[in-house]
């Protein structure tokens, strides 16, 4: 049915109205995250009365507590009730809960891993615990980063992560870190610490946190998960190995994926940063565990048993830097090292020319003129079935060399255009290339994908 | 003894393979295999799995094996797993 003018008019009325709302919407979360960051600042200062917070500090760290020298030989009786439950637990008990309550230990990322490990370790009495993040969060992260909610969306994932901390557990002193990790600050921040747990998304991180910790004697507590996998470790503890001894050459950047585009189960990351917590308690605490320092366990959610465990090599005797004679003596260039870094999550590239690519307006205005095409799709079909333009032919991108002829059979006529489309625009220009190695005629990639196509042309489209 | 190993793929290997595991014979006339003689036949089975290979860690009966050394031999009834690095979280 064709819309009236006067519907249309209406429409855009309301279209209008609607996004004023939502920009006035929008500037009022803002407020509202200015004025509880300015709450958990003045929290801090009165908490550490003593000192104030140095807000330019060098290391750039927003709201750092100074944190207080602890060296408590007993508990208060706040803390026997509270602690009853692993009080008397045998091969924990006081001697445990003391131990662990007089340690600090360092979270290094605020995400899938580190939310559920920070949970646990903070309701558990650590008595000081480190969280870095440089990000800030966002609704696509709830599904797994349950140390946020709705109300801290936009709010630092670091602070964020310190008010859920503190609403849990105020006897856990907490120290919120808004920065990115790097060679610059690592070792500074990791030497303040007893334990470092790993908790970030990257290799290149993985690698200057593997090396901090080997340059300054820390246990290491290594989790990782993507899709339906996870990794734990102990690395650089009791003689046991380092991250570089099991894993000396790091990926290449085009086979990583990272959860934004390999997507992951939230409990899969939940399992591991839960595990992560365990394995840094019992460091903590001192607990006996022959085989802490030299296994990697590997969870795989969707096989039969669930869990394996790897037993590790001791130390590598030619280790770059863990053995005797270390070729690496100071932190390196890790986004060199890796071929990509903690920054560039999903980058766009560009492999084609303008001449190749058509924006989504264009192609919106050809597909509304009825010119003869054919559109693919090159997601995998579990993200197809998510959502997908009408007419378009799904071919994942790996399949498409052998797929061929499946397009040429589906052309409307031996001169028509064939358009390529994707999530965000990377893999269809891949796909552009590929397909000119076999098919004559005009091929183009839609610029930005269905990212773009949702918002510059369809606001009703689903981004994922 | 039947002369067969198992190859068990995990994480970033599995996705690469499409498969979890295979059961793989010896090649005719051996009946144990160096790591760098299973890595060239397994990059034939497998074209997407070269390059994921190189930066994985190998372990025989869930013990780890350090690759550039020589000595060590697949031999029958062994499970040999591919372990890529998870990078993650
Ligand atoms: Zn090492």
């Amino acid at each position: 049915m064709i819309p009236s003018q006067t519907d249309k008019n209406e429409y855009e009325k309301l279209f209008e109205l609607c996004s004023k709302l939502r920009d006035e919407n929008e500037q009022l979360k803002n407020r509202v995250k200015q004025l509880e960051s300015q709450l958990i600042c003045l929290h801090s200062l009165t908490k550490v009365n003593s000192k104030p917070i140095n807000v330019h500090s060098d290391l750039n760290v927003k709201s750092e507590t100074t944190s207080k020298l602890r060296n408590d030989n007993k508990l208060s009786l706040e803390e026997y009730l509270r602690y009853g439950r692993q009080l008397i637990l045998p091969g924990f008990g006081i001697s445990g809960q003391l131990k662990i309550k007089n340690k600090s230990i360092l979270i290094v990322g605020a995400g899938g891993l580190g939310a559920p490990a920070a949970i646990y370790l903070a309701a558990a009495g650590v008595g000081n615990l480190g969280i870095i993040d440089y990000d800030s969060v966002e609704s696509s992260n709830l599904q797994r980063q349950i140390i946020h909610n709705e109300s801290r969306i936009g709010l630092s994932k670091a602070q964020s992560a310190k008010m859920t901390i503190q609403g849990l557990n105020p006897l856990c002193e907490c120290v919120a870190y808004d920065l990115l990790l790097d060679s610059s600050n690592a070792l500074d921040i990791i030497k303040k610490y007893d334990i470092v747990v790993d908790a970030t998304d990257n290799a290149a991180t993985r690698y200057l946190i593997n090396d901090a910790c080997v340059l300054t004697g820390k246990p290491l507590v290594s989790g990782s998960a993507l899709r339906m996998d996870g990794q734990l470790a102990v690395y650089n503890y009791r003689g046991g190995p380092c991250y570089r001894c099991i894993f000396s050459k790091p990926p290449p950047p085009e086979t990583i994926l990272n959860c934004d585009d390999g997507g992951v189960l939230g409990v899969v990351t939940g399992v591991i940063g839960c595990l992560q917590a365990l394995q840094a308690i019992k460091i903590a605490a001192d607990m006996n565990d022959d085989g802490i320092s030299q296994s990697l366990l590997i969870f795989s959610a969707n096989s039969n048993p669930l869990f394996r465990s790897i037993k590790l090599r001791s130390k590598k005797p030619d280790c770059v830097i863990c053995s005797n004679n270390p070729t690496i003596t100071t932190l390196q260039d890790y986004v060199q090292f890796c071929g990509s870094g903690a920054l560039d999550k999903s980058p766009s590239v560009k492999l084609l020319g303008d001449d190749e690519r058509v924006d989504p307006k264009s192609y919106h205005a050809l597909r509304a003129k009825g010119i003869p095409h054919i559109l693919v799709d090159v997601r995998e079909p579990v993200q197809f079935d998510i959502c997908n333009l009408p007419g378009s032919l799904n071919i994942p991108l790996n399949e498409l060399s052998k797929k061929v002829d499946l397009i040429q059979q589906s052309l409307p006529s031996s001169v028509a255009p064939v358009y390529v489309i994707c999530r965000r625009g990377n893999d269809s220009q891949l796909a552009v290339q590929t397909l000119r190695k076999t098919l004559q005629g005009e091929i183009k990639d839609v610029v930005g994908g269905l990212y773009r196509w949702a918002k510059d042309v369809d606001h009703e489209f689903p981004i994922y | 003894m039947s002369k067969e190993f198992t190859i068990l793929y995990f994480a970033s290997a599995r996705d690469a393979v499409n498969i979890s595991s295979e059961i793989i014979s010896f090649p005719s006339t051996s009946s144990s295999l160096s790591l760098q003689d299973l890595t060239n036949l397994l990059k034939n089975r497998h074209e997407n799995l070269g390059k994921v290979l190189e930066n994985s860690m190998f372990a025989i009966n869930m013990q780890y094996v350090d690759k550039d050394d020589e000595s060590i031999m697949v031999k029958p009834g062994d499970e040999v797993a591919i372990i890529p690095p998870v990078s993650g979280g």
